[in-house]
């Protein structure tokens, strides 16, 4: 018997079984092929299979997200989400595909960025809060941030939002080709911190910072996309149960913090790190640790434990390390601190901190010491230092007499102008001298110090340095006006100490002084100016 | 970009119906086109593990593109015998991408038909069903016929009679033998 005909056999007995109450299925086979045989054992087991089966082939169940509508990009080209028209992609993300859109009604020919929300995302909650977040967000109105247009369900019943359509690329590519210095990298920057700012103030956090989401115009403007959406699109509860995975795809683990990796609350020090992270890579030129490839497992462990390579280091072997070392990585390192309590507080005491850099003052994401305190005094009043030190030296009351005198006569201008150049010089040099000292006696220095040069100053005005104990005492003392008290607090020394360092200082300083006032005839008449000591009173 | 037009759908059908092979030729690749929408949307709106109600989408197939008004019960039997050659194809193409990323369409879930609901059946890998069907195929078609019609398309018994050109009864009765031939050969291959 062919396999054929055997077949016809077995669907004939089965057919017809199947027609019987199950209980009598298999009396009825037995008695069609014979007890135990290969024919009856073959139906039997169809039947069997047949009430087992249950709801087989009542439908299909589809298990995963649907990769093969990603594949599809552009397939929404030319159609429509609410009143606009899809025209083509201009970029995608996790959250799905980005479209340039345009109004149809002629009288907004504004373009708008469509953002078709990956389905995969969608839940049934997600509308709920889709709604309740859209109105938030359409109130969070900044020059930096790009504003959300509108948002609804496409006639497919795809989520989209509606945003303000910036053309420009991202912040770190901007930085890259533009080849921005440092400090216009930071001033970048902290328009970005304070866009973030202002969202915070809103009550509004970003969750998602990362170059894909801020945008440099052609005009330097930089506009953060995508606020709040992070949040938005999350599922409900999402903040919870530790040690799962909480990212929605949408989220990339390159920015995120650990605690948003861990699941705990997600506040606006998360946004804090994330800027921190962003700062880093502007700076370095990479982000501080490499994550790319790497299972979620692995990335929750590095982010969560490793210690982040130092930003000058991550720089390598560069001027650029150089610039970086000190300050930026005290406040890159604050930024991303592992635990929130341990960064900045807020976005604005990040970009103070920034700040303060800039200004050359003191910033608060470095221990305080006398050597770096005092360093940044020095070199923020770098030209005031030197006329101050001129004043000093002089016995001058103020610089502006030296000046003054420099102007009395036609005839004499040429002469003082280049007299006063050399005491400038001069002051130049002790005072870069006195400042190193101060250096000498804080913490020990993390890079080297160049050497006090002589070079700078003319032959007949060569000075000696001064040991560096009482350079540091000068300094403090007649310099920047500490009392003698807060002097021996600071470089930890005995008041007395302090008073015999600056007068053994001053009295090497005296035939210079001395020199200086023959050489320049104007400040003969001079009263010995504050803090000039006593014992140089008949000098001169 | 345009939708097709309902009319067009509408009278290609009667065309094939009256005998016009390449009338189902024009026919396809709309139907295909626009189920193929319809299962995207429909794959991604739902949850992972999801019942995806093929049959449903069949339907709203026909609804989306036949002028209802001027088709008649004959039309829309044919046309969803001709959508669920499509939805297999479609699930099939999804199946073979989504097995490449490690993910699966699944069989059995939900009662669709049944007034009385039977146990949920054990999970079956749709490109398995697709590879039993074929070999079904092979030596029986009009039941492999059957279960495209009516597990993919969704059709009555009346429908797919109707399709296929045999008596209600046959339609059940091939039904019934290719379902226990089906489940016994996945549970073969399963073990």
């Amino acid at each position: 018997m062919n396999t054929q005909a055997r077949w016809e056999q077995i669907d004939k007995v089965v057919a017809a079984a199947l027609e019987l109450p199950a209980p009598e299925r298999d009396t009825y086979v037995d008695s069609v092929c014979g007890a135990g045989t290969p024919l009856s054992t073959e139906v039997r087991a169809l039947i069997r299979a047949y009430e087992q089966a249950g709801d087989f082939l009542d439908s299909v169940t589809y298990r995963g997200n649907a990769s093969a509508i990603e594949a599809e990009a552009g397939s929404f080209e030319g159609r429509r989400a609410g009143p606009y028209r899809l025209i083509r992609v201009i970029g995608r993300g996790g959250m799905g595909m980005v479209y340039l859109g345009r109004r149809d009604d002629e009288q907004f020919e504004k373009e708008v960025a469509v953002k078709l929300i990956d389905p995969a995302l969608y839940s049934p909650s997600l509308m709920r809060r889709f709604q309740h977040e859209r109105r938030i967000l359409a109130g969070l109105e900044h020059p930096n941030i790009a504003r959300l247009l509108d948002a609804g369900l496409t006639s497919e019943g795809i989520p989209f939002i509606v945003m303000e359509f910036v053309a420009g690329e991202p912040v770190h590519e901007y930085c890259r080709k533009q080849d921005l210095p440092v400090r216009d990298r930071l001033r970048l920057f902290l328009k970005i911190c304070d866009a973030v700012q202002f969202a915070h103030r809103s009550l509004v956090v970003h969750r998602d910072l990362k170059p894909s989401n801020i945008l440099v115009t052609e005009e330097g403007i930089p506009k953060l996309l995508d606020f709040g959406i992070a949040k938005m699109l999350s599922p409900v509860g999402t903040e919870a149960e530790p040690g799962t995975m909480p990212l929605t795809q949408a989220m990339t683990p390159d920015y995120a913090s650990p605690e948003q990796l861990r699941g705990a609350n997600v506040n606006t020090a998360t946004d804090v790190y994330s800027l921190g992270v962003l700062l880093f890579e502007l700076l370095a030129g990479h982000r501080p640790y490499v994550l790319s490839g790497k299972p979620l497992e692995e990335i929750v462990r590095v982010v969560c434990e490793e210690m982040p390579v130092r930003l000058s280091l991550a720089a390598g072997k560069t001027p650029l390390a150089k610039e970086l070392a000190g300050d930026l990585d005290h406040i890159v390192a604050k930024a991303i601190r592992k635990d929130p309590s341990e960064r900045y507080v807020s976005v604005e005491h990040f970009a103070a901190d920034i700040e303060r850099y800039l200004g050359g003052f003191p910033v608060q994401a470095r221990r305080p010491s006398v050597r770096y305190t005092v360093g940044k005094y020095v070199r923020r009043h770098k030209m005031g230092f030197v006329l101050a030190a001129v004043a000093l030296l002089l016995g001058f009351g103020s610089v502006a007499a030296i000046v003054r005198q420099a102007n009395i006569a036609e005839r004499e201008r040429t002469v003082a102008q280049r007299r006063f150049d050399q005491v400038r010089q001069l002051a130049h040099s002790i005072i870069f001298e006195l400042h190193d000292g101060v250096l000498d006696t804080g913490d020990a220095p993390s890079q080297e110090i160049p050497p006090p040069s002589q070079s700078r100053v003319l032959p007949q005005y060569q000075v000696r340095p001064l040991p560096p104990p009482q350079r540091a005492a000068l300094v403090l003392v007649d310099m920047l006006g500490y009392s003698v008290a807060d002097a021996s607090a600071i470089l930890g020394v005995s008041e007395g100490t302090v008073k015999s360092r600056c007068a053994r200082g001053r009295a090497k300083l005296l035939p210079y002084l001395a020199h200086l006032r023959s050489d320049y005839p104007g400040g003969r008449n001079q009263a010995v100016a504050d803090g000039v000591p006593s014992e140089q009173g008949g000098g001169g | 970009m345009t939708e097709p037009g309902s009319v067009e759908v509408t009278s290609l059908l009667h065309r094939w119906t009256l005998g016009d092979r390449s009338a189902l030729e024009s026919l396809m690749p709309l139907v295909y086109a626009e189920l193929r929408r319809l299962a995207r949307r429909s794959i991604a709106a739902e949850h992972p593990g999801h019942t995806l109600q093929t049959t449903a989408l069949v339907h709203e197939a026909y609804l989306k593109l036949v002028r209802q008004d001027r088709a008649q019960w004959k039309d829309r039997a044919h046309f969803l015998g001709v959508a669920a050659q499509m939805m297999r194809r479609i699930l099939i193409d999804y199946a073979r991408a989504a097995r490449t990323d490690k993910r699966r369409v699944m069989v059995g879930a939900i009662s669709l038909d049944d007034a009385h609901p039977r146990a949920p059946a054990r999970p079956v890998d749709f490109l398995d069903l697709h590879e039993a069907l074929e070999e079904l195929r092979g030596f029986d078609e009009q039941k492999a016929r059957v279960v495209e019609l009516r597990f993919f398309g969704g059709l009555s018994v009346d429908e797919a009679s109707e399709v296929l050109g045999i008596s209600t009864a046959t339609v059940k009765r091939e039904w019934n033998v290719a379902r226990a031939w089906l489940a016994h050969r996945l549970n073969a291959t399963d073990s």
